[in-house]
Order: C-alpha cells, then sequence, then structure tokens
C-alpha cells in the first residue's frame, strides 16, 4: 500500500492513484490484489463495497459533506461503483455518476503540473499529448474528436481550432475540460450487463435498482408514452413536416423519415403513426403500414431507426432555426419536462 | 438490350486483360463488395472474397457495369444484415463531383426532363419540376472537360490545403481516384481515421466546408463593441490564415464582380468596394487586411454573414454524405463506369496537375463503330471533338460510341 513510484519530478503513490482511478496503472494496481467479485460480501471487503455504494447515490443525490475516506478503499471502490452500476443496467445512473466523477477528476487535473496532465492523458485515455510551452498543449485531432463533439459550443468545433499538421493547438484550460470529458466518456460506455449479478452484490444491485426506479428517476415515468400527438412540445423542423402533411401538401421522402423517425422514437404507436399519412395524396396503407414497420424495427433488419441529428436535418435543409439542442428529440424532452416541472410546482403550491 | 450487351462484351475484354496488380484493395478480406449489372436491375450486395483473384475472376465471368466495394472494414462482410456484419472501422472518403459545384457551363450542356408532365429545361436539374412539382426528374449531363478541371482545383485544394498541410495525413495513405464520370474520390486510408464515428467525420466535413467559423476565434483579441481593426495575418495557420488569403482573393475577384454578385448586405459590399485599395495595400505592407473601415464590431450581424461568406469561399465543396457514411459503396478504383467507358483512374499526386480524363482514363482506344446517335450535344474525347448529333448514324472511335451508348445516347445497328 505504501508502493511509490516517480514520474519525472512528480511522486506517484496511492492517493494519486486514487485521484485518477481510471488511470491504467491504477488498474493494474488494483489488479494486483486479486479480489474477486464473488467474494465482496466478505468482511474484509465491506468497508470498500460501502464506499462504491455511496459513490453511486452521491451522483444522483446533492450529498453532503463526504468524511475522509482512506485512499486505498477509494480507489479500490472505482472498479466495484463500475460493476454496480453495470448489473444495476440503468443508463442514466451510469451517466449521471459519469458527470460526477469527471468534475472531481476536472478539480483535480488542476492542481497538476503540466507534465502530469499529459501523462495522465497519456496512460488513462490514451491520448498522445505534448505541451509547447506557455502552457499550449497539442493532440492529435483523432484524440480530439473523440471528446470534442460531446460538447454543444461552438467554440470547441474543429473549425475553431489551430490544426497543423494533425495536431491541435489547445490551452491549458481547455485541456482540462477535455480530459475531464474523455474520463466521462470512458464511464459511460461501461457495458450494461444482462445477465443477474453474482450473489455477492445480488442484494445490493436489486434495492439499488428498486431505490432509484422510485425516487431520481421518477421524473422520467412521463416521458413514457403519449397517447396522443401533442404538437406542443414538437421543435420547429418536426412540427413544419407534420403541417405539410396535415394540410396535404407533397413531403420529401427524407421528410416523411425524420417526421416516422420522431414519432416512433417519443413512443407513439404504429397506428396513430400510419393514421397521420392518411393525408398525402399518394396514400398507401399497405406501404405505408412497412415503411413505418420498418422504421419502428419490427421488419427487415430489426433495427430501429434514431431520428437523425439536428447536423444531419440541416444538411437535408429542413431545419428551422437554431434551437440550442444537438437532436429533435432532445428539443421534445425539454418541453415536456418544463411543462411537467411547471405543473409539479404549481400543485406544490396549491 | 443489345448494347447492354455489347457493352458487356467490351468490358469483358478489358477485365480479361486486366493486369492482377491493378487493382490493389487494403484488408480486401474485410470489405463488402457490390455490383451492377448490365443484364440485370439492381444491386447485387454483401459480396466478399478472399482473395484479389477470386475478385478477377468474378470481374471477369460477370463484367459488370458498375463494381464497388465498402469503405468500411467488417468481421464479416458477406452477413446481409448491416449490424450483423460487424464493423470494425472505415477509411475516410470524400467525392467532389460536378453535380455539388456550380460550373457555368452546365446550362450548355446539361439537360432534365419531368417523367410526370414532359417539362423540360437546361442546366442542373431541379429537385421538383417547375410546372407539376414532381420529383420524377430525369436528367442527361455530360461529362465536360471545363467541368471537370473545375473538380480538380477543388480536389487539389483538398489534398494540399486540409488532407497534408492542416490533418498532416502523408501522402501515401492518399488515393486520388477518377470517378469515371463527372469527378474525383479521395481516399483516406490512415490509421487515425479508421475508428472515427459519424459525430467525428461530420467534423472533419464542417472543417472542409467551412462550416460553423466563429467570429470569437477569427478576431479573438476584440472585445464585444469594440470595432475590429485588423482581421488575422496570411501567415497564421490553419483557418485563420485561410480565411484571411480568402478575403484578399475575394477582393481582388470584387473588382470584375457586380455588386448584387458578391452576396453580401447592400452597407456591407458598398464599405468593401469603396475601401477595397486601402485593404489591399493592408496585405501589401502588414501580410493582413485592415477591417476598421468596414466598422464590424463582434455582436454586429453583418460581421457574421461577412465571416461565413468569406469561408464558404475558400471551402471545398464535397458531396458531404459520402464522408459522413461509415458503410458506404464506393467504385473500386481501375475498374469500368458503365455510364461512359471510362476507367476510375487512380491519379498520382504530383501527376494531377497534367492528369486529363478525357484521354487518361480512355480505355478503349483502337477500332471504330458505326452507331445511331439520337441526341448528343458535342463532346470532347482525346483532344477531338464529336457532334453535335441529333438522329445520325455516325462512324465514330470505338472510345467516343461506347461512351454515348453507356449515356443511352446511341444504338448498335442491327
Amino acid at each position: 500500500m505504501s508502493k511509490t513510484y516517480k514520474y519525472q519530478n512528480s511522486t506517484i503513490n496511492i492517493s494519486f492513484l486514487a485521484r485518477y482511478p481510471f488511470l491504467d496503472e491504477a488498474r493494474r494496481y488494483i489488479s494486483t490484489f486479486n479480489i474477486d467479485i464473488n467474494d465482496l460480501n466478505k468482511p474484509e471487503y465491506n468497508e470498500i463495497l460501502q464506499e462504491a455504494i455511496r459513490e453511486i447515490y452521491g451522483s444522483i443525490s446533492e450529498a453532503g459533506e463526504r468524511s475522509y475516506v482512506d485512499d486505498y478503499i477509494k480507489l479500490m471502490a472505482f472498479p466495484v461503483t463500475l460493476a454496480i452500476l453495470s448489473y444495476i443496467g440503468s443508463k442514466p445512473l451510469i451517466n449521471r455518476y459519469a458527470i460526477k466523477k469527471a468534475r472531481e477528476v476536472e478539480e483535480a487535473l488542476r492542481c497538476e503540473s503540466d507534465e502530469i496532465l499529459c501523462h495522465i492523458a497519456n496512460n488513462g485515455l490514451n491520448w498522445v499529448i505534448k505541451p509547447t510551452g506557455k502552457s499550449v498543449f497539442v493532440i492529435s485531432f483523432k484524440d480530439y474528436l473523440t471528446v470534442s463533439t460531446m460538447f454543444n459550443d461552438q467554440s470547441w468545433k474543429l473549425i475553431n481550432q489551430i490544426l497543423v499538421n494533425g495536431l491541435v493547438f489547445l490551452s491549458r484550460n481547455k485541456l482540462i475540460r477535455l480530459m475531464a470529458a474523455g474520463v466521462q466518456k470512458k464511464i459511460m460506455e461501461i457495458e450494461v450487463k444482462k445477465e443477474e449479478p453474482p450473489e455477492s452484490i445480488r442484494d445490493i444491485v436489486l434495492k439499488m435498482r428498486e431505490k432509484i426506479g422510485e425516487t431520481v428517476f421518477k421524473h422520467y415515468n412521463y416521458l413514457k408514452i403519449p397517447e396522443s400527438i401533442d404538437t406542443n412540445f414538437f421543435p420547429p423542423c418536426i412540427l413544419s413536416i407534420y403541417n405539410d402533411l396535415m394540410s396535404g401538401k407533397s413531403v420529401s421522402h427524407i421528410a416523411r423519415f425524420i417526421l416516422t423517425t420522431f414519432l416512433v422514437n417519443i413512443g407513439l404507436d404504429i397506428d396513430t403513426i400510419i393514421n397521420i399519412f392518411q393525408r398525402v395524396p399518394d396514400y398507401d396503407p399497405a406501404k405505408t403500414r412497412y415503411q413505418v414497420e420498418h422504421i419502428a424495427g419490427m421488419r427487415g433488419g430489426k433495427t430501429k431507426y434514431m431520428t437523425p441529428k439536428c447536423e444531419n436535418i440541416k444538411t437535408v435543409g429542413l431545419c428551422l432555426g437554431n434551437c440550442g439542442v444537438k437532436h429533435p428529440i432532445n428539443m421534445y424532452m425539454r418541453k415536456v419536462r418544463q411543462k411537467h416541472e411547471r405543473k409539479d410546482f404549481s400543485e406544490k403550491e396549491v | 438490350m443489345k448494347e447492354k450487351i455489347f457493352l458487356k462484351k467490351k468490358f469483358r475484354e478489358y477485365y480479361s486483360t486486366l493486369n492482377v496488380e491493378e487493382i490493389k484493395i487494403i484488408s480486401l478480406k474485410n470489405r463488402e463488395f457490390g455490383f451492377v449489372l448490365f443484364e440485370e436491375s439492381g444491386m447485387i450486395r454483401h459480396k466478399a472474397f478472399d482473395n484479389i483473384n477470386k475478385l478477377i475472376e468474378f470481374l471477369r465471368e460477370y463484367s459488370p457495369a458498375h463494381a464497388y466495394y465498402s469503405s468500411a472494414y467488417y468481421e464479416y462482410p458477406s452477413v446481409e444484415n448491416m449490424n450483423e456484419k460487424r464493423w470494425i472501422g472505415a477509411d475516410l472518403i470524400f467525392d467532389v463531383d460536378v453535380d455539388h459545384i456550380s460550373t457555368s457551363c452546365k446550362d450548355k450542356h446539361d439537360k432534365w426532363r419531368c417523367l410526370d408532365c414532359g417539362n423540360t429545361g437546361m442546366g442542373a436539374e431541379p429537385k421538383t419540376c417547375s410546372i407539376c412539382g414532381s420529383k420524377r426528374i430525369e436528367s442527361k449531363k455530360l461529362v465536360c472537360q471545363k467541368c471537370l478541371e473545375i473538380a480538380k482545383t477543388e480536389i487539389t485544394k483538398l489534398v494540399d490545403d486540409f488532407l497534408l498541410n492542416d490533418f498532416g495525413f502523408k501522402l501515401e495513405d492518399i488515393e486520388i481516384v477518377f470517378s469515371g464520370h463527372r469527378g474525383y474520390h479521395v481516399h483516406v486510408f490512415s490509421k487515425d481515421v479508421l475508428m472515427l464515428d459519424q459525430n467525428a467525420r461530420r467534423e472533419i466535413i464542417d472543417y472542409v466546408r467551412g462550416r460553423g467559423i466563429d467570429v470569437y476565434f477569427l478576431f479573438g483579441g476584440c472585445s464585444n463593441n469594440e470595432i475590429i481593426s485588423y482581421g488575422p495575418s496570411i501567415n497564421e495557420p490553419g483557418w485563420l490564415g485561410r480565411w484571411s488569403r480568402g478575403l484578399y482573393d475575394y477582393i481582388i475577384s470584387m473588382k470584375e464582380k457586380m455588386k448584387e454578385e458578391m452576396e453580401l448586405p447592400e452597407k456591407l459590399s458598398s464599405l468593401l468596394i469603396k475601401n477595397m485599395d486601402r485593404i489591399i495595400e493592408s496585405y501589401l505592407t502588414n501580410n493582413k487586411p485592415l477591417l476598421s473601415p468596414l466598422a464590424l464590431s463582434l455582436k454586429s450581424r453583418n460581421l457574421k454573414i461577412f465571416v461565413e461568406k468569406i469561408a464558404e469561399e475558400c471551402s471545398v465543396k464535397i458531396d458531404e454524405q459520402v464522408t459522413l457514411d461509415v458503410k458506404r459503396l464506393i467504385r473500386i478504383p481501375n475498374t469500368l463506369h458503365g455510364k461512359t467507358g471510362l476507367k476510375a483512374v487512380i491519379v498520382k499526386y504530383d501527376l494531377l496537375d497534367s492528369f486529363n480524363p478525357l484521354i487518361d482514363a480512355i480505355v478503349f482506344r483502337d477500332g471504330k463503330i458505326t452507331v445511331k446517335v439520337h441526341e448528343s450535344p458535342e463532346i470532347y474525347m482525346f483532344n477531338k471533338e464529336f457532334g453535335p448529333y441529333r438522329d445520325q448514324v455516325v462512324d465514330l472511335p470505338l472510345y467516343v460510341a461506347v461512351y454515348l451508348i453507356g449515356q443511352q445516347s446511341a444504338e448498335l445497328l442491327s
């Protein structure tokens, strides 16, 4: 446990690994203890298990001040947290935890030297980063793009970077943001386990599934299935296609595809969707059903098609303005949520 | 039908003498192949080959009108369900096609016809018919030397400025191929691009198309309401310098333009015209444009329009879908194009300048044949002019006849 080693001018010790448990060297260090997931309910691992549980709860509620946790426990709890999360199997929960962890990492990175930043990027994210002096770094465009596309802000677009010879120039601040997002992505990509959890963590997983279902993600329930079409929640591009269709105008193939994928993905049932197309001049019930079912993933390749992203809707010239979202479904969810929260609020007032 | 049999026979002659070394495909086993045959409509997809000899064998046997391979690599390329193919990466592809560039000569040689009402017109085909609104529009497009020259300029810009300088790809990772029709393809075979997802490829497209450039990036040092005094230097790297050089070219070309052609807000065009000489002067002394006379601040709407207009001018007009699609089928280099009989020739980077597809991509160089031409504008192949023809029986070099038959503009005499 007291194992430390030198990296250039800094000491890498267990406290360092506990701060950055996603590092490859942290993973290797942890693996030397040979802890089997099936043994996690043994008393000697209780502290680690408890820390992992606290970590997960901490990501879904504003936890108060955390008391001191031993670095060793903190470090060992990281893979255990990920294992529990993957068995709980809730993507939104994993995302929340990823965001929380990324924030912590971002805070910590601000205190590190330029050299250590490069080391962490390389060892933890497999990026090649070089300092060019004066707190400016270069990163290969390939590594940059794996994460920069997560940001909405225009200032992160590749075109707004200095790109020379395959290298993107970044300020220290931007590099730290990018690395934190890299960590977030890395956690978000953990595999959701379909099989039942091992006996050792079974009770914990089941209890958390239940608890999480009834508390934190309760507000997602109202998003489930709209019974009818409420165009109030439609983003402008979708609304315009919908209105064109309703007024019997000729609507292009791609526009019909966008509308259908949208309606399928907000959970409308197939028959309601097919009905909308009745007004089309060239309406063919059998053909329409086939196509809608295909898009809904009930035929052919069994792929449920997602609505195209805003950028792609822009490309085909059907975008009607900057809504500030990346995806029409996000706009829909946001509008529904806003209404729901307002309702919630007014109900409380009464 | 006899025309199709004729073309197939000619294509077979080509493939039967084709040297195996001429078809080079990286990771051939992991690619999906697709073919369009002369005698059938539709595409044969999901084909896979263990080695190059089997592919050549297939080409010799079927002599397809069009032969494609996937830019993607799959674990199981021959499986029909796209998800079960197991995508393991894809090359980065760019397509510069005259169809996506406006050229002045299209009005002279391209023709379209509405299949529903019979309305016809010259130039690039409209999305919908101007009379009946139908989308069923058929077009006849000429493979024109002028248009192809313009496409080549775009390709040079793409490869030199963007792929080599900015993205730092190595020349040996880049393959430039004449499409066999009206444009060029660029394949990038770098391990840096293999795993890029669609979001990342979209960013590369926007970079090349000059889309989304930010005024804060170009004029970073200014505060919000301050009048911008200078633009970036022409020597700055990446888009900073490119934009600045683009503005210089734009101002120089303004001299021959009418105000309306500038496509800028009235006030801005007037100021630009009025201060043209001062701005050029500042380029010559400081390497950067004097912008203060334009009275623009970071917050002004006109600045955004101005910045985007110049960025558009120095962007490369690629077909975005081709680059975005990570499962695209693309013509196999050194195979023949069924609509022209021309070969999708790989063009060496240093020979790009002198490459002339209407000489260098011509395959059927020997022999003459008599055909009946229904209608054709004048075409220019092998430095000679042919046509225009209308309902004429003519004696033509084989390559011209193949081209016209491929275009369905001519038929064989029985």
